[in-house]
């Protein structure tokens, strides 16, 4: 006999988890599948700033998680150069006011447990095998238990919380994005043990900007341990693979500062790479259908949002729909407007990714805002991180032109004020575009920032699955089916995809 | 199927199709029961008549009727109704046709849908507003004849509500469709008015009903081109506007196939409730052999049938447009989103999704 539940989710980790705790907490019933088995890793920014923790917190995931001895960074230091130094608390999240770098085998251990806490029903080692429909909507799932045998569960609501190559997206014709930007950094990091562990560089977040290259540095989890990172252009990652140590010793000589900072590191671990960031958003609401996380969109990591926004985008939905799930019409509206809600939310720090994943020095006037915010310890810019302000809020227009003005008085560089000026003026005119779509709220806007938006972008790319798996083809489509015609491929180039994923994974360990 | 010169400037096929169409008896407001229900009609029809076309009526989530449950039958143009017939081609692997008050853009419309199995839409909204229909929507300005790749690249014409009774529709397709399909969902006069009104009313059903069942020959004719209508049927209690008492009268249209001679090649009409019929029809170039007059309707309406069109479409505009300048409309608190009229074929997980902003750079 079929199984019945109100809200099935696909995928159990940031997003799944954040909607499956509030749901059940409301007297749902979900169940939650996912095709790995906990502890498990994922290719992961592992940074969540205050607001991130937040969402932990309300999920319930924070206690477990704290019991593993993150460190909590309540500093956060902006380095540009050698000269502009710019160090600051975070700005509290409702109570959290640190941050945290928690390993993903540790952190979706805690966020399972936590939904599982709630009176979620979480499988693991389940798979997706197709989204079922009835009369134009989703009407549940077919999944593969861990022996392979197959079952339907029909729900009011089917969640895909399944990330970047989301079944969910593909299953619900969502796959394509319909906005999309390119990365421009890919991202290099390791592990190693921290010498200050216990210090306050030791509890410190640390963003370095030398030229056009950054370099990050999180306290993490257990304490002791932090997360090295470098954001080069993209194209640097084959390097860093093919000679991880020399790009290693190449890095810390032009991030004098960062050499300064990981001195002393051991136990380092091998170098991690990845380059296939483009950010993206996904239509993510349909008929008793919703993509949550990284399954609907995506932004670039050199601004390490994807967690948060993750976890909000999850908790958020299932606030929105709890009540609404007996009455259809009322649910695809709630779920429309979740998606609206979600993009006005994202689309600031989308803007700011990408803004960030140029490969340019650091703009002059943002170096003397930096300059300037450095004079009192008060939290400024970190919460363009911190999403207590968004980016506008943060870089507002008069605060540009005085960065701008001070630039052009200051002039430090070798660069001539009418350049700095012009690649203010340029850099403006996407603030405005940005602004003028934040105040036009279009819905599911297709209409590209210039300046911000890169070309070419490369979002997860579709494989095809056997089509339409089981459902029986038409008298007529049999009958017309020329001999000798070969299946349309199966799901191997998207498994031995995943296959490769779980080893990247794995390596992440 | 095979190509030759037709007597356009388009390439016309030659070819027989079997068509099918849904005769549906459907709830106002129960729009996700009512697409439940037909995708078990559709599923029903295609394993009887095995067709190449099947259709369902126009409005076919909600008979579009003046009732306060209708502020609520609106859905995105990518909501359910698109998506069951868009996955019912796929899945069947046929052409599948049918209606639904769309919400697009920052209007309602009421759209017809061709859903091919490659994944190719064309998608038509009602160009002229029925009586009842005008209180819930605009009207469009396509021109209703897309070619469908699935029936050969046949040119094949869209109709629905009062577009089947209007020469401007004759005119629009005249010579450059091989098919014309389309549905309808006609509300008759009242059937529960007392003396003075029941005879007159019970006169003027009579007149709606024989109207209604030669009309489908009729623009065969005019056009010289096979049709295939479905209709609702059933009861339904309308508010009449201006008025308490209320309207409760039987929805009137037929469900027809005719050969492009106008001979009826199967039929279900409103006394015989829900069903499917199927024919097979020949597709060829047109062969009208009724001309198209001057007068605004092709068949013969009466002086009560065209006061009372424009009576209730005069309501019906103003409410619409009122309620909409002031945000009054249910469908208003959806976010607004479109698709272009004319999709082509795609991978059924990379589907192209209604989006806002200038159709130019909408995806296809």
């Amino acid at each position: 006999m079929d199984e019945k539940c109100d809200v099935v989710i696909v995928g159990s980790r940031l997003a799944g988890a954040a909607a499956a705790v509030p749901l059940a907490s409301a007297g749902c019933r979900v169940v939650v599948l996912d095709r790995s088995r906990f502890p498990s890793n994922q290719l992961s920014t592992h940074l969540l700033f205050p607001a991130g923790v937040h969402e932990l917190k309300r999920i319930g995931a924070l206690e477990g998680i704290l019991a593993n001895d993150p460190v909590r960074s309540p500093w956060v230091s902006f380095q540009v150069g050698e000269k502009i130094e710019l160090s600051e608390r975070w700005r509290a999240s409702g109570p959290i006011d640190y941050c945290l770098c928690v390993p993903r085998t540790i952190q979706d251990l805690e966020l399972v447990r936590a939904a599982r806490a709630a009176g979620a029903d979480v499988r693991e080692k389940h798979r997706l095998v197709r989204v079922l429909w009835r009369g134009g909507r989703a009407a549940g799932v077919r999944y593969a238990d861990p022996t392979g045998q197959e079952h339907d569960i029909y729900a009011k609501l089917v969640v895909g919380a399944d990330g970047r190559r989301s079944t969910v997206a593909s299953e619900v014709g969502a796959f394509r994005p319909y906005r999309a930007s390119r990365n421009g950094r890919g991202l290099v990091f390791r592990y190693g043990r921290d010498p200050l562990v216990g210090t306050r560089a030791g509890r410190t977040i640390y963003q370095f900007w030398e030229g056009d290259s950054l370099g990050f540095l999180f306290p993490s989890t257990p304490r002791g341990t932090a997360l090295m990172l470098f954001m080069g252009a993209a194209d640097e990652v084959h390097r860093a693979k093919a000679d991880p140590d020399g790009y290693w010793a190449e890095k810390l000589a032009c991030h004098p500062r960062m050499a300064q900072r990981v001195e002393g590191m051991t136990d380092l671990t091998p170098l991690l790479t990845t380059n296939q960031t483009s950010a993206y958003f996904r239509a993510s609401s349909g008929p008793g259908w919703v993509l949550i996380g990284d399954a609907g969109h995506f932004k670039d990591p050199v601004i390490g949002q994807g967690q948060r926004d993750a976890m909000w985008s999850g908790r958020v939905l299932a606030e929105s729909v709890a009540d609404l799930l007996d009455d259809p019409a009322e649910l695809d509206r709630a779920l429309r407007q979740w998606e609206n809600q979600r993009d006005a939310e994202c689309i600031p720090s989308y803007h700011f990714g990408n803004i960030e994943t140029r490969v340019e020095p650091t703009p002059h006037p943002l170096a003397e805002i930096v300059r300037r915010s450095s004079r009192t310890p008060k939290p400024d810019l970190g919460d363009l991180f911190g999403r207590a302000r968004s980016m506008p809020q943060v870089l507002s227009l008069p605060r540009l032109a005085f960065g701008l003005a001070s630039a052009v008085v200051r002039k430090e560089s070798d660069i001539p004020s009418l350049a700095i000026v012009r690649q203010a003026t340029r850099d403006l005119r996407v603030q405005l575009r940005i602004r003028y779509e934040l105040r036009v709220g279009r819905f599911r806007s297709h209409i590209p920032v210039e300046g911000s938006e890169h070309p070419n972008p490369q979002p997860p790319a579709y494989r095809a699955r056997a089509k339409n798996r089981n459902v029986q083809p038409s008298p007529r489509a049999r009958r017309e089916q020329p001999q000798g015609v070969r299946p349309a491929p199966t799901g191997g180039a998207r498994d031995a995809a995943d296959t490769h994923d779980a080893r990247t994974q794995e390596a992440t360990a | 199927m095979s190509k030759q010169n037709g007597t356009s400037s388009n390439t016309l096929l030659t070819g027989r199709v079997q068509v099918a169409a849904v005769q549906a008896r459907l709830r106002p407001g129960a729009v996700e029961d009512n697409l439940i229900h037909l995708e078990d009609l559709i599923r029903d029809a295609v394993r009887e008549h095995h067709p190449s076309l099947v259709i369902v009526p126009e409005e076919a989530a909600s008979p579009a009727v003046n009732d306060p449950a209708l502020s609520y039958v609106a859905r995105p143009i990518d909501g359910a109704p698109m998506q069951l017939y868009r996955q019912l081609a796929r899945e069947l692997d046929i052409v599948v046709g049918g209606g639904f008050l769309a919400h697009r853009s920052n209007h309602l419309y009421s759209t017809y849908v061709l859903a091919e199995p490659d994944g190719r839409l064309h998608l038509h909204d009602k160009t002229i507003t029925s009586a009842w229909g005008s209180h819930h929507c605009e009207t469009g300005r396509d021109n209703g004849r897309p070619r469908v790749a699935a029936l050969g690249d046949a040119p094949v014409g869209v109709a629905t509500g009062w577009e089947w009774v209007r020469t401007d529709t004759a005119r629009r397709l005249h010579h450059r469709v091989q098919l014309l399909t389309g549905g309808l969902c006609w509300p008759s006069f009242p059937m529960n008015w007392k003396s003075p009104f029941a005879p007159w009313m019970r006169r003027e059903h009579a007149l709606q009903l024989g109207l209604l069942r030669e009309l489908p020959s009729q623009m065969a004719r005019v056009l010289g081109a096979p049709v295939a209508i479905a209709s609702q049927v059933g009861t339904v209690s309308l508010r009449t506007p201006v008025a308490t008492v209320p309207w409760r009268t039987k929805l009137v249209g037929e469900t027809q196939i005719v050969d492009q001679a106008g001979t009826v090649l199967a039929r279900l009409g409103p006394d015989d409730g829900e069903g499917h019929i199927g024919a097979e029809v020949r597709l060829g170039p047109p062969q009208p052999t009724d001309p198209i007059t001057d007068r605004t309707w092709i068949p013969s309406l009466s002086r009560t049938t065209r006061a009372t069109r424009r009576a209730l479409r005069l309501h019906g505009a103003l409410t619409y447009r009122t309620k909409r300048l002031m945000r009054l409309h249910p469908w208003q608190r959806w976010p607004a989103a479109d698709l272009l009229s004319e999709i082509g074929p795609g991978d059924p997980a990379e589907q192209p999704v209604a989006t806002s902003g200038p159709a130019s750079a909408r995806p296809r």
